[in-house]
């Protein structure tokens, strides 16, 4: 039976960390990693720590990656500029790549050929948020749309991992393991395929780090 | 053994939001949601259609069909207001039949109920 995983909760605040692992336990989440951690938590589910890193030099990069990565399960770099995702694509410490969610950034910055031969053979993964797909408007939705499709294309001709999480700031934009899975289908990915993308695939980056972080203790 | 010539699925919803959405309102939002995603040709695909909805339990079986169950639950993810209150659908369980659906889920069958 699948394991499913979100690796992408971004919480306001830690009274909202608690309800939104309750509810994730009780949609049928096995894991979840969230940017701001919450103690007393009783329920079945495991959860990873996660860093969202948004710099606009690779320099700032280097220097938050060296002071944080023994400290959290997973580490993302948001995309801002070409100089950061290129430093992201090469560099071992990072989990994964995110790019900008607003068309307007997207223009100037997306997974290209050369930052997807640097992430090619390497366990970096792409991340898909579902929060992009949802709460915009039609024309909005198109163009979010377009551009993930060509990230993703390169991202499949260059055999890089990708993941698919939630995004979710609050317990409304939680969605079902399905319901992630059918968002997908707006991105012409097959469902055996968008299954993989909340279980296996994540729990494979999830179980290197720990890995590599209980080793470093 | 008679035949359907269109196999469906029947999907077990339930909304959380802090208003009291009624019955036509859910349906809106649910063909309006599918309209969006996939158009007039996509929404006849689909063919969706809100067999009941409980306004005190704001639970509801949607049908569609058999081979568009996942369009319609994209559809149903990406509404997220309804009466203009934040509002979220969830699919809780599915099936090929109303009455295995009821059944799986613990639900009454509200003619019975009235009989």
């Amino acid at each position: 039976m699948r394991q499913y995983i979100d690796l992408h909760f971004r919480p306001s605040t830690p009274d909202k960390v608690k309800e939104m692992i309750a509810l994730a336990s009780e949609l049928g989440f096995s894991q979840v990693a969230s940017t701001i951690q919450a103690t007393g938590i009783d329920c079945s589910i495991t959860i990873a720590t996660r860093l969202d890193l948004e710099v606009k030099r690779s320099r700032e990069l280097l220097d938050a990656l060296n002071k944080s990565r023994r400290r959290y399960d997973i580490i993302a770099v948001k995309c801002l500029t070409k100089e950061v995702a290129r430093q992201a694509a090469k560099d071992d410490r990072v989990d994964i790549l995110k790019f900008p969610d607003d068309p307007t950034l997207r223009k100037r910055n997306w997974l290209d050929y050369h930052e997807a031969e640097l992430v090619e053979g390497t366990e970096r993964a792409y991340e898909v948020d579902a929060c992009d797909l949802i709460a915009n408007s039609p024309t909005h939705l198109a163009k979010v749309i377009n551009q993930i499709k060509r990230d993703l294309a390169v991202a499949v001709k260059h055999d890089i991992n990708i993941i698919l999480s939630s995004g979710a700031s609050n317990p409304l934009a939680i969605r079902e393991p399905r319901a992630l899975t059918a968002l997908a289908s707006l991105l012409d990915i097959e469902e055996d395929y968008a299954a993989d993308m909340i279980s296996t695939i994540p729990e494979a980056i999830l179980k290197r780090n720990r890995v590599k972080l209980e080793g470093e203790i | 053994m008679p035949v359907r010539l269109v196999r469906r699925r029947y999907l077990l919803f339930k909304v959380t939001s802090e208003a009291a959405p009624d019955e036509k309102t859910i349906w809106e939002n649910l063909r309006d949601s599918t309209y969006m995603l996939y158009g007039a040709k996509g929404l006849s695909l689909v063919d969706p259609n809100l067999i009941e909805y409980n306004e005190e339990t704001k639970a509801g079986i949607v049908r569609c069909t058999h081979d568009t169950d996942r369009f319609l639950r994209a559809s149903i993810a990406t509404i997220v207001a309804i009466s203009g209150s934040p509002a979220v659908i969830r699919i809780q369980r599915s099936s090929g039949t109303i009455k295995s659906l009821r059944r799986k889920s613990g639900l009454e069958n509200p003619k019975k109920e009235a009989q």
